[in-house]
């Protein structure tokens, strides 16, 4: 029964006969119906049953299971709309007429309920197969949502067929998950009141069936968890207070036992190390570090590692000093940038990724290989494969069996598709890398062969990218999963699986609790390792996201979607703290300075740009005060010093509409070369990897 | 919506041997057709997005049908532009992909082509602590670019006075970091150097081109800060040679006519120069020397020949003036403190009784440059005060010629109120010289003035206007006078 109107007669037929007061004009109109769809059978065994359950009833049972807080006068079934195809377009006209015509105050919240009406009309008219009536309906209307909802728009409006609907994914998802939206009790009052006046029973059914409305006391504006989410609002509000441990992980008490001891030997000259910070300033820094009040750190047990080897005290103790040497960064103190520009790709250079230790550079190219950089000069110099093993008992044997080059790049071949991503591990000593042949694959950096191939994802992966302590690494694929792997095991430990649409990038956070993944249902997700679940949900982009980032301290996270606007999150509360607008074009890469003051963005339109990052606390507790920042950052005072040094350049050819936004710093333009990784070291330079493109 | 033609879709299937496709089957068929189009599209995107591109290519649309399950179309690629060509020969419009033959032979004969450039990478500084070095590897900046609108003669103070090039003198010991620096081509500093070598030259003709050079060649734009900073340097090192002097004046009257150079952000650096140039206090040699046979013409503008008043410094003081009224006119609605300023400046130099004679007298030109309101309001009420002034016994010859100077800039001050009026009659002027009149002009002007006034006969006209204005305004002693009227112009 593809008429959804019937549904209530169905069921009235199917449970148990009750007597009601009421029942006697509800047959009425069911029998009506009946005989007008020439159920003539079934309308005679009515008549003659002649008790069905009452409206009233039945609603009430409706409301009973709902979150929604509709009135009991829903599914009442219209006649003369049935009988007018024309319904839809008319009470939709009215409805439209009604809202442009209403208060001010409550036009937005309108406008938000008309988007969900609009797309559900349309699908319902060309399910019924009026095509025409579909067309003009569309025609009439879709213009007033494109400015909104551009992507969805573009893709609906290919749908004509009613074997489209049922293969279209957004279709399906607006068919199958409910709308949130957030209304204030008045405004929702008054659009029901208005609704039911008129009878529009058409678009009565529709709030009903495919929306989800949270009405509030206090209107919140078109912020939160508004859209296809595949949640209701008081799910993602329930996800979102979950509490979360966004403390640094707590250093293993037997590493920092060795590293103090390696320091005093250091101070004593016992022991040889290349450190060129005095032991004793280091001593004092670990000392502050065991000082350091762990307020919400993770517990050593949730992420299991494997016990502390020799070689980390030294990584650590060097990664000590790295940081004593950190340029403090700030609204007043910008920092230095480095921009490694590729030459002769032919645009085939998809991601590039740089060591921590800023001696190596991968590039994953469109032609299934991976190529890596020297940057020191020192050439690279793999196995030859000419050798017995058994010959070898320590580094030096080995070392002898090197190849005989001078070429300071290499490359690796494996892939069988497009790499689309590569990241280093923390210790420059390994790479993995995704692709479109499904796979993820492990490389050794030190003799440049392809170590493991972790095959799981069942369609190409876009992002992989190694957590903070180079054991576990995630992968985000176009199988709308994220996954999380072991270096040691050929299978993922954890799949991540919610998001709607494909998982477009994966990030760790600092303490490796969590990973943040950007997805193309529009939407960012934190997820928690350990127990493979989602814990935050950050709606608010408008398109695909691109890019995230979480800053070194954890507390903020950065997305970027293809509608070129960049979004600072808290994530301890889940909410928006700025929305950053100033790029041109899409942005391919974000990153947090060290202390975590500073983002700074790259992109397809050539430019870097840094922005402040206000992570005040405590503007976003309180709600109100929250609303304000989000206004338009009036109530942030407007320094003459922070005026963007370069504004915006507007080409008489292309006149731009983004007006930056006051956290907006700086920007530096490159020629001609497009931003594909903007990265940070442990002492606060920038560095920006791009490919240059020559003009035709 | 459609926009895959039904037609399309009934010569695919003629090609695939349906020959008569029913029209709604066709028309169905495009519809559908047309969306799976577009869910490979997007689909295809997605693989563009991943490889950091922004133009779709066929591999794209490959791994996309991949993805869709469906077979890639082999032997496409993104490499060239696809030809489509017209069937002539049919009625109706049908295009094919144009599929060359190729001759077996010659392709394998000919060379293959040279394997592309490996891929390298290059690394420079895109920041340096915020800022953006001006190397190479980084584009010109938006920022160095002159003509920005939203520049404001006021912001400019700072950056632009950092700016040094190698050829204007660098003061020693001054080593100020460029905030921004420019990108010079060669060309240009070729240029620069050419043109101030020609204008500090002795050869007039070579001078004379290099000015007509500054007034209408339109590719100097970015020099032009350096040229004003080469005026601004010139004039306060030469101010003992009337020549540089002179020539500095008619460069920077160049720079200002040249249509297609935007000095305004530079009028700054201008401005204290031009007014040295008509208020400085001993120009040229020494002014014993000079020659005083040249007449004050405030007509100077068309004398094209700059040779010939060279050893004058009222003439140049003449030229100076009508540049900074010109300044004033043209850039008074932009920076409206502008012509207030210079104004106050001059006002001062002419009421300062401890100033030369000199500078008095370039007081009283600008002044008058500036217009009529000017002279009715602080020229007129002060002339009787100044005049005590020069009717007192001077010591030598060179003093008295100067004072002559000074009479011959007031009365001429006086007499553009009468052109300013539009009273060219002097027949009716003179009719009205008469006792009474004298006696209330020596009442205003002071009597030396009011003599001069009317030995001659060409100010009488102005006489009326003039009268006008000093009654209308405030009488009485000097000093409120010239207090009051300096408000009102503000």
């Amino acid at each position: 029964m593809g008429h959804p109107a019937a549904q209530p007669s169905n069921q009235g037929n199917g449970t148990e006969p009750s007597g009601g007061e009421s029942k006697a004009p509800v047959d009425q109109l069911v029998l009506h119906y009946l005989q007008a769809k020439g159920y003539s059978k079934t309308a005679s065994s009515l008549q003659n049953e002649a008790s069905v359950q009452s409206l009233a009833e039945l609603s009430e049972k409706f409301n009973a299971n709902e979150d929604v807080s509709l009135p009991n006068y829903i599914l009442f079934y219209n006649q003369a709309e049935e009988g007018t195809p024309e319904a839809y377009r008319t009470s939709y006209g009215q409805l439209r007429e009604w809202i442009e015509r209403s208060l001010d105050l409550y036009q937005p919240e309108f406008m938000t309920v008309l988007y969900p009406i609009f797309v559900h009309a349309y699908l319902n008219l060309v399910n019924k197969q009026l095509k025409d009536q579909a067309q003009t309906f569309w025609d009439l209307y879709h213009e007033e949502h494109r400015w909104r909802h551009p992507a969805d728009i573009e893709r609906l409006s290919k749908i004509q067929e009613p074997t489209h609907v049922t293969e279209n994914p957004l279709a399906q998802l607006f068919q199958s998950a409910k709308y949130n939206i957030r209304m204030s009790k008045v405004a929702f009052e008054l659009l029901m009141s208005f609704l039911q006046e008129h009878k529009m029973m058409l678009l009565l059914r529709i709030i009903n069936q495919h929306l989800s409305i949270k009405v509030e006391d206090q209107p919140q504006g078109a912020q939160g968890d508004v859209g296809l989410v595949g949640h209701s609002n008081a799910q993602i509000e329930h996800t979102n207070q979950e509490p979360l441990t966004l403390g640094r992980r707590p250093m293993d008490s037997d590493l920092r036992n060795e590293m103090e001891q390696t320091l005093k030997e250091l101070q004593h000259h016992k022991t040889d190390m290349d450190i060129d910070v005095p032991a004793g300033d280091l001593l004092q820094e670990l000392a502050k570090i065991k000082k350091e009040p762990v307020s919400d750190a993770p517990g050593t047990l949730d992420i299991p590692y494997p016990p502390v080897k020799g070689v980390d005290v030294k990584t650590q103790l060097q990664e000590l000093a790295e940081s004593r040497k950190r340029v403090a960064l700030g609204r007043e103190a910008l920092p230095s940038v480095c921009c490694f520009t590729f030459h002769n790709t032919y645009d085939g250079l998809n991601c590039t990724d740089i060591s921590d230790n800023l001696e190596l550079m991968a590039g994953g190219f469109s032609e299934s290989y991976i190529k890596i950089w020297s940057l020191t000069g020192e050439p690279l110099r793999g196995l030859r494969s000419n050798f017995n093993p058994a010959h070898v008992s320590d580094m030096n044997d080995l070392n002898r069996f090197r190849e005989r080059t001078d070429q300071t790049y290499k490359k690796l071949v494996g892939h069988a598709g497009p790499v689309f991503g590569v990241s280093m591990s923390h210790d420059s000593r390994y790479l993995v890398s995704c692709s479109e042949d499904k796979t993820a694959r492990l490389w050794s950096l030190d003799t440049f062969t392809n170590l493991v191939c972790y095959r799981g994802h069942n369609y190409p992966i876009w992002d992989i990218s190694f957590g903070p302590y180079s054991l576990y690494f995630a992968t985000a694929s176009h199988d709308k999963t994220a996954r999380l792997w072991s270096c040691e095991h050929i299978y993922p430990l954890r799949i991540f699986a919610g998001h709607l649409s494909d998982v477009d990038c994966v990030r760790f956070h600092p303490n490796s609790k969590y990973l943040v993944t950007g997805s193309t249902d529009q939407t960012c997700r934190l997820w928690d390792v350990q127990r493979g679940t989602s814990v935050r949900v950050f709606t608010g982009h408008t398109a695909p996201i691109t890019a995230v980032a979480i800053s070194p301290n954890g507390r903020t996270m950065a997305s970027a979607s293809e509608d070129k606007i960049i979004h600072l999150w808290d994530l301890g509360s889940g909410k928006k703290i700025q929305e950053l607008a100033g790029h041109e074009k899409v942005v391919y890469s974000l990153a947090f300075s060290q202390e975590s003051t500073l983002l700074m963005s790259g992109g397809a339109d050539c430019t870097v740009r840094l922005w402040d990052v206000h992570t005040d606390t405590t503007r976003q507790l309180s709600p109100m005060v929250h609303e304000n920042t989000l206004a338009g950052s009036t109530d942030i005072p407007t320094q003459p010093s922070v005026v963007p040094s370069h504004p915006v350049k507007s080409s008489p050819d292309k006149p731009s509409t983004v007006q930056p936004s006051e956290s907006l710093l700086s920007t530096f333009p490159t020629k001609r070369t497009p931003v594909y990784q903007v990265y940070y070291t442990k002492r606060n330079l920038g560095i920006a990897v791009g490919a240059f493109q020559p003009a035709r | 919506m459609t926009v895959f033609p039904k037609e399309s879709i009934r010569n695919i299937s003629q090609s695939l041997g349906i020959p008569k496709l029913k029209d709604d089957v066709a028309s169905a068929l495009s519809q559908d057709v047309e969306y799976r189009i577009y869910e490979i599209i997007q689909e295809a995107t997605k693989f563009m997005r991943h490889s950091s591109r922004t133009k779709l290519t066929t591999e794209d649309i490959d791994y996309a049908l991949r993805v869709k399950n469906v077979e890639p179309l082999y032997g496409h690629n993104s490499f060239g532009e696809v030809g489509f060509k017209r069937v002539e020969s049919l009625a109706e419009e049908l295009y094919i992909i144009e599929d060359e033959e190729l001759d077996f032979e010659k392709v394998i004969k000919t060379p293959l082509p040279a394997a592309p450039r490996d891929v390298t990478y290059t690394v420079h500084w895109l920041a340096v602590e915020g800022v953006q070095p001006a190397i190479r590897q980084n584009p010109v900046s938006a920022q160095t670019v002159p003509d920005h609108p939203t520049k404001k003669l006021r912001g400019e103070g700072g950056t632009r006075e950092t700016i040094t090039t190698q050829s204007a003198h660098p003061r020693p010991g001054e080593e100020v970091k460029p905030l921004v620096k420019h990108v010079l081509s060669k060309e240009l500093q070729l240029y620069f150097d050419r043109v101030t070598d020609a204008l500090l030259s002795d050869n007039d003709v070579l001078r004379a081109t290099a000015l007509e050079s500054l007034g209408v060649d339109p590719g100097i734009h970015q020099l032009v800060p350096y040229f004003t900073q080469f005026i601004a340097n010139q004039t306060t090192h030469h101010l003992k040679q009337l020549r540089v002097l002179h020539t500095m004046v008619l460069a920077a009257r160049a720079l200002l006519s040249n249509p297609r150079v935007f000095v305004e952000p530079y009028l700054h650096q201008l401005m204290p120069a031009l007014l040295t140039c008509l208020v400085g206090k001993r120009l040229g040699e020494v002014p014993s020397e000079l020659s005083v046979t040249h007449e004050p013409s405030t007509q100077a503008m068309d004398i094209e020949e700059p040779s010939s008043y060279v050893r004058d410094h009222w003439a140049l003081r003449d030229t100076a003036a009508q540049l900074v009224a010109r300044i004033c006119k043209e850039y008074g609605q932009a920076y409206h403190t502008l012509q207030h300023r210079i104004t106050r400046t001059l006002l001062r130099a002419f009421l300062d009784p401890t100033k030369p004679f000199s500078t008095h007298y370039g007081a009283i030109v600008g002044l008058t440059q500036l217009g009529t309101p000017v002279v009715k309001l602080l020229l007129l009420p002060n002339i009787k005060a100044y005049s005590t002034l020069l009717s007192a016994p001077s010591a030598n010859s060179t003093v008295a010629q100067e004072k002559d100077k000074c009479y011959s800039a007031l009365l001429a001050a006086v007499k553009s109120l009468a052109s300013e009026a539009g009273e060219p009659d002097s027949a009716q002027g003179q009719a009205i010289v008469t006792d009474g009149l004298t006696k209330l002009l020596q009442k205003h002007f002071g009597e030396d003035f009011t003599k001069r006034l009317v030995d001659d006969p060409t100010a009488w006209s102005a006489i009326p206007v003039a009268l006008a204005a000093v009654q209308a305004g405030p009488s009485g002693d000097t000093a409120t006078g010239s207090n009051t009227s300096t408000e009102a112009t503000t």
